[in-house]
């Protein structure tokens, strides 16, 4: 049964109400509303929205608790040569790549751990467009966000930001 | 399979309660009732009463919450037009109000497992969904996608989540229509579709005296009260027709086009108008009493354990239909395989390569197969296909007709395989063939453009639509040359393929590198003509008796307006089956039709003779007399057709008419109202009430009887933007005219038409 305090949700309830009202007047995301990543995140999300080039968008969703990071981020960008573009997003992988079905025209997850970061990484595109989801923890073997975990939230927002790039 | 418990990782109750008085509702505050109620049991009424309680506290703090920045552009008490959901109580509902799948799995892993495959859990993700709806909230806005999501995604309108910037969590957008959307519902609006219904507050027990109780519920409780869960769950609606009304069938009202209501599609219309609802009395056969769930939603042995089960058996939650678009892409093989079984059942289409013309011989050689005939080398050729729609209750294609794809594919063949004539082929970038005759429609906009994308809401009119209506034929001509030095038989085949979606928008959706997409054949009939003389052949199992065969001919020429074909051909149902009084009542009609109403009289007259309680030809019957000015007639015999059929639109429009001109004004009144129940969108009931009020005085409803006719009645400058279509398409004109001829050969070379448009010769010329 998971479960949380009453204590732990009224904390998350209220940031979330107060991101969501900041990540509105802050940032938007073309792909993923800030309700949305913080039920993948478990918590209130903060959101930051970049933009590298033109061509090139990025949203990066935090939430903070009790020293650990969670982040889920969405790196969308048009590429001229999509083979060449997917395979220079797939470097990062620090495990195999598996295929995914149904996600966009094609993706590959993978995993992307660093001393400070462990992630799941959904790489993929909708025609021209190439994009990257990771969701990530700081916390290693984190029970709040196990493997599985991180990998079932990186494929269900692949899904959300494939379907919205369609 | 996951409990509710597990599957729902939510807050607390009090928790949540803490949330709302703090006035800072989370978006998923939804799961908390669901949570809450799963934890405790609700055997006392006092408890019930808290969980009730409880949960309006919550939607009403999630409303409000929801309220403060939603977009009310069409109104404050209409938040989900351009489409028609709605829910009871007040305010939206909070998506977290609906247990999980995963809940209901724990009882119904059929169900589940069939559900997860299936159209209606795929509803809203799926990329041939969101490509089309995506253009309409990056053009228009979000919050017109209302109308498309209020079938698509209910959970996501309902929950006040389509509006700008909108914070409601969407992770259920993956389950689409769950169980607890079906089974929540408590009434659909009207028959007017478009997302009609209305939702209840998701409840999977009642307590003893019928309230719902909201949520989840522990499994043990539902198990000590089955009878409740069955009486929150499964209200008698889920079984009727008019349920599945409220999505398959659809409108462009107003607010989303910023034009006019424009008809997009009526299954349910269609399954009414057809025999299989037993309420039409005009059908040309007639069959058991089915519905859409009598079809689509068949019993078949269970593989997994399910409570819902009877005597091993449980009715289908896959709602297999022509969709093998979404199961391909998902890799839901069972769904495909199942999809694909059905479409090729052969009980829907039959296909009948009806007869032959020899150029410059207008006799018909037909029925194939049952006469003597010769062909020689060097003949001209023109193959008479009739494809029945014989047992579908609705047309084909029912819906979204300008991106599924049925048509028809027809070759002849020499010894050695080589084509003669080919149409309706693939091309090898998978692309149809553009001159076959397909069951599509051209949707156009006010450019005069190709309505692609499914952007229904820039479509001002169809430049073609070709369908077959529910129990109906429809014939196609092809001609064809034998060369001068033919070795051996010749084979002819025509067969109805399908494929969801046609390649244009499939490329649209995914670019032009995807896998190509399922094509699956429906029906066919092949032939073989040998040269010189050919003797009658066996029927094959599936083939039509020629009685039938003959009929179907005839409705596929008076759909054609070939007024004297289309006699001959009855006229050879009653030589072959005398005592079918449906032959002459079909004479009989072809004849009005073709205003000889001498003899149409004395047709009808035959088919009463034989069955003088035959509502058909009673009906035709009376229109005659309303031709001869016989009022009584005209009127009883009216009035035995609404009591054999009390829901016949035709019947109720025609004793409307009937009893208005006799100045029977209350009577005529209450028919056009009896009309406007059965089908609200009626231009008649609508055009024909709102002059009945204003004589009754009865100025505000004459006036919304006015508006609507108004609003719904066919634009008469539309069709300027067809024929401008046509202007740029005219290898594509003839599909708009009932009479076309498909060929090979150059024009010079065609046979041509009695009536109607010249041959489109040449236009396959290619080939």
């Amino acid at each position: 049964l998971i479960r949380r305090s009453a204590v732990h949700w009224l904390w998350i309830a209220a940031a979330g109400a107060t991101t969501a009202a900041s990540g509105h007047a802050q940032a938007h995301c073309p792909w993923l509303n800030v309700a949305t990543a913080s039920g993948m995140l478990n918590g209130p999300a903060i959101l930051d929205v970049q933009k590298p080039s033109p061509d090139e968008t990025v949203c990066a969703f935090r939430y903070t608790v009790q020293g650990t990071v969670y982040s889920l981020q969405i790196d969308v960008r048009l590429h001229q040569d999509i083979s060449r573009g997917l395979g220079s997003e797939s470097s990062v992988c620090t495990s195999p790549g598996a295929a995914l079905r149904a996600i966009g025209n094609e993706a590959n997850i993978c995993a992307e751990d660093s001393k400070s970061l462990h992630s799941d990484v959904v790489i993929g595109r909708v025609r021209d467009s190439i994009f990257r989801v990771s969701v990530s923890t700081s916390a290693r073997n984190d029970p709040a966000m196990p493997r599985d975990a991180l990998e079932q939230k990186a494929k269900d927002t692949a899904e959300q930001v494939a379907g919205a790039l369609f | 399979v996951k409990t509710g418990r597990k599957g729902n990782p939510g807050c607390s109750f009090r928790a949540a309660l803490i949330c709302c008085v703090a006035g800072v509702v989370a978006v998923t505050a939804g799961p908390a009732v669901a949570q809450q109620a799963a934890t405790q049991p609700v055997d006392h009424a006092e408890q019930r009463q808290t969980v009730i309680a409880q949960e309006q506290s919550v939607r009403k703090a999630y409303s409000d919450n929801v309220s403060a920045t939603y977009n009310y552009r069409f109104g404050k008490d209409k938040p989900s037009l351009p489409g028609n959901a709605a829910a009871v109580g007040e305010g939206f509902l909070e998506p977290g109000a609906f247990p999980k799948a995963e809940y209901c799995a724990h009882c119904h892993q059929e169900a589940y497992s069939q559900w997860r495959q299936a159209l209606h859990s795929n509803a809203f993700r799926t990329p041939f969904y969101r490509t089309s709806v995506n253009i309409l909230i990056n053009t228009k806005g979000i919050e017109f996608a209302r109308h498309c999501d209020s079938c698509h995604n209910p959970v996501a309108v309902l929950g006040g989540g389509l509006t700008q910037d909108s914070q409601v969590d969407r992770s259920f957008d993956r389950d689409g229509l769950t169980c607890m959307t079906c089974h929540s519902i408590q009434a659909v609006q009207s028959t007017e579709g478009n997302g009609g219904i209305v939702m209840g507050v998701p409840a999977v027990m009642v307590d003893e005296q019928g309230n719902r109780i909201p949520g989840e519920v522990p499994y043990d409780e539902i198990m000590k009260h089955t009878d409740r869960h069955v009486a929150a769950v499964m209200r008698p609606l889920l079984h009727q027709p008019e349920f599945c009304a409220s999505c398959h069938k659809a409108n462009l009202p107003h607010e989303l086009n910023d034009y006019k209501f424009v008809r997009a599609f009526t299954t349910y219309d269609e399954w009414q108008n057809s025999k299989f609802s037993q309420r039409n009395p005009l059908t040309f056969y007639t069959a058991d009493f089915t519905t859409c769930q009598g079809c689509h939603m068949k019993r078949n042995p269970n593989a997994l354990p399910d409570y819902g089960a009877k005597n091993g058996t449980f009715a289908s939650h896959r709602w297999l239909a022509g969709n093998t678009a979404v199961p391909f892409y998902y890799g839901f093989d069972e769904q495909l395989q199942k999809t694909i079984d059905f479409l090729k059942s052969g009980n829907y289409l039959n296909v009948d390569i009806m007869g032959l013309k020899k150029k410059g011989d207008d006799r018909l050689i037909a029925p194939l197969g049952s006469v003597p005939f010769s062909v020689d080398p060097g003949e001209t050729l023109q193959a008479m296909v009739v494809i029945q729609n014989k047992n579908i209750g609705h047309s084909l294609i029912p819906e979204v007709r300008d991106l599924y794809e049925a048509w028809v594919e027809f070759s002849v063949q020499d010894a050695g395989g080589k084509y003669l004539y080919h149409s309706g082929f693939l091309e090898p970038d998978g692309s149809l063939d553009p001159v076959a005759h397909s069951f599509t429609n051209r949707p156009v906009n006010v450019d005069s453009g190709f309505v692609d994308n499914h952007k229904v809401w820039t479509i001002r009119t169809v430049a073609f639509d070709n369908t077959v209506q529910a129990g109906r034929s429809v014939l196609i001509r092809y001609e064809f040359h034998i060369p001068e030095d033919i070795q051996g038989p010749v084979t002819i085949t025509a067969r109805v393929n399908y494929r969801h979606l046609r390649q244009s928008y499939l490329n649209n959706v995914f670019g032009k590198d995807h896998p190509a997409y399922p094509v699956v054949e429906i029906a066919s009939r092949s032939r073989v003509l040998s040269m010189g003389r050919n003797l009658p052949t066996p029927a094959l199992p599936g083939d039509n008796a020629d009685w039938m065969r003959w009929n179907n001919l005839g409705i596929a020429l008076l759909d054609q307006f070939q007024y004297p074909e289309s006699v001959d051909a009855f006229s050879e149902v009653v030589r072959l089956r005398p005592d079918y009084a449906d032959g002459y009542t079909n004479i009989s009609l072809v004849e009005a039709e073709w205003e000889k109403f001498e003899s149409a009289q004395m047709n009808i007259d035959k088919a009463l003779a034989l069955n003088p309680h035959s509502a058909r030809a009673l009906y035709y019957s009376a229109l005659l007399a309303r031709r001869f000015t016989q009022p009584d007639k005209e009127i009883s015999q009216l009035e035995e057709v609404v009591r054999q059929y009390p829901q016949s639109r035709d019947a109720h429009r025609e004793l409307g008419i009937s009893y208005y001109q006799q100045h029977r004004y209350d009577d005529s009144m209450h028919e056009f109202e009896a009309l406007q129940k059965i089908d609200p969108d009626d231009l008649a009931a609508h055009y024909n009430l709102s002059i009945l009020y204003r004589r009754m005085g009865m100025k505000k409803q004459a006036a919304e009887q006015q508006a609507m006719f108004v609003d719904k009645k066919f634009d008469p400058g539309s069709p300027v933007y067809a024929l401008n279509w046509f202007r740029d398409h005219p290898d594509m004109s003839d599909e708009n005219i009932p009479w076309h001829l498909h060929t090979n050969l150059p024009q010079q070379q065609a046979a041509q038409p009695a009536l109607g448009s010249a041959p489109r010769a040449g236009a396959e010329g290619q080939y």
